[in-house]
């Protein structure tokens, strides 16, 4: 079991869900993410409440960023949406990226330093 | 404490009963046990040959559709017997588990028939029970069906508040709720993400406070406002 946040995004204004549940992987808190948006949907637009800017971020226990879903994806009709495979490729391409930051910022630093250390070699036969 | 006690104390909410009826319940052979959260007291199709008095903990019967989402259907508090149907209705149509670890009282059919024939005013208090059962479900339909989810929840909540009230449960407005955020999702027909939010509604508004597994409600005057509720459906004063 993974513990994940489900923030509220909407325009102008976002909650942050401060509770967060219990789930046992990615694939499940993306369903609860779905069947949420489609409930929050009915309930605003009873209220005569436009919901197609809204949009869930889930978050992990750490905080970090899982995936995001926007309302209108959720209420579009079931073969144009994106099947869970999409997302989870999505997810994946996040975590690539991210991993592929880290490794730049790796080399860059790595770079500089070095850098830095030829510095100081000049600066010593000065 | 007798196991008796409580069940004696339900049932003068709302019925009025002279000294032997109260020895003929006392004198009921009751087997107590303890069950684990979360465990089966009886499922659908079963046929039951006693009724199940809940003396300490929560309860809970439930429908599951063919999908596999489950309903909720009505929550129980100690002090009453949530399959007394059982008695006269042989197959149960729905299930009874336990929400929190609970202890029980299983009581024999044939001695709830026996004194239930030799106390007519007793028969009239179970039947009473049984009678405000049904209008507990008929408010649960119009909760379920009807109110916005925020709604829901805050009826919820007076619902559970003002019937441990009642048996002195729930000093200070506050309470156990051995529920998890499923169960009361399920209960509500809603998800548990939803249900988190409209608890950080509830709590923003100065109506709940939470802490783990405790409850407690600041201004039940005002949640019972938000949630619509009524407690006329309860129907806990005995009618002169």
């Amino acid at each position: 079991m993974a513990h994940y946040f489900f923030n509220l995004l909407a325009p102008g204004q976002s909650s942050r869900d401060e509770i967060g549940i219990d789930l046992p992987n990615a694939e499940a808190a993306y369903l609860q993410a779905c069947d949420t948006a489609l409930e929050l949907s009915f309930e605003m637009l009873r209220e005569r409440q436009d919901p197609s800017r809204h949009a869930f971020e889930v978050t992990d226990a750490e905080g970090q960023v899982v995936f995001e879903i926007p309302f209108a994806e959720v209420t579009r009709p079931k073969d144009h949406r994106p099947r869970f495979t999409e997302i989870h490729a999505s997810i994946q391409r996040n975590q690539e990226r991210a991993s592929r930051a880290v490794s730049e910022l790796k080399t860059n630093f790595s770079r500089t330093q070095s850098l830095l250390g030829s510095t100081r070699a000049l600066l010593t036969r000065i | 404490m007798q196991a008796t006690e409580r069940l004696l104390r339900k049932l003068q909410l709302s019925t009025l009963l002279d000294a032997d009826d109260v020895k003929a319940i006392e004198r009921l052979p009751i087997m107590v046990k303890e069950v684990a959260a979360h465990n089966p007291i009886v499922r659908e199709g079963e046929r039951p040959v006693q009724c199940c008095l809940l003396i300490d903990g929560f309860l809970c019967r439930s429908k599951t559709t063919d999908a596999g989402k489950r309903q909720i259907l009505s929550i129980h508090i100690t002090g009453e017997i949530p399959d007394l149907q059982s008695l006269h209705l042989h197959v149960m149509d729905h299930d009874l588990t336990t929400l929190s670890r609970c202890t029980v009282g299983l009581i024999p059919h044939d001695a709830l028939r026996t004194l239930t024939r030799e106390r007519p005013t007793v028969a009239e208090a179970l039947w009473r029970e049984t009678l405000i059962d049904a209008a507990v479900f008929r408010e649960w339909i119009v909760n379920v069906g009807r109110r916005a989810a925020v709604v829901r929840l805050a009826h919820l909540l007076a619902e559970i508040g003002t019937r441990l009230q009642a048996m002195d449960l729930a000093p200070g407005d506050r309470f156990e709720l051995p529920m998890t955020q499923l169960d009361i999702a399920d209960a509500l027909g809603l998800t548990p993400v939803h249900v988190n939010r409209v608890v950080q509604e509830l709590r923003r508004e100065g109506l709940l406070e939470l802490r783990k597994h405790s409850v407690s409600l600041p201004d039940l005057p005002r949640l019972k406002e938000l949630g619509d509720f009524d407690d006329l459906y309860l129907h806990q004063s005995v009618d002169a």
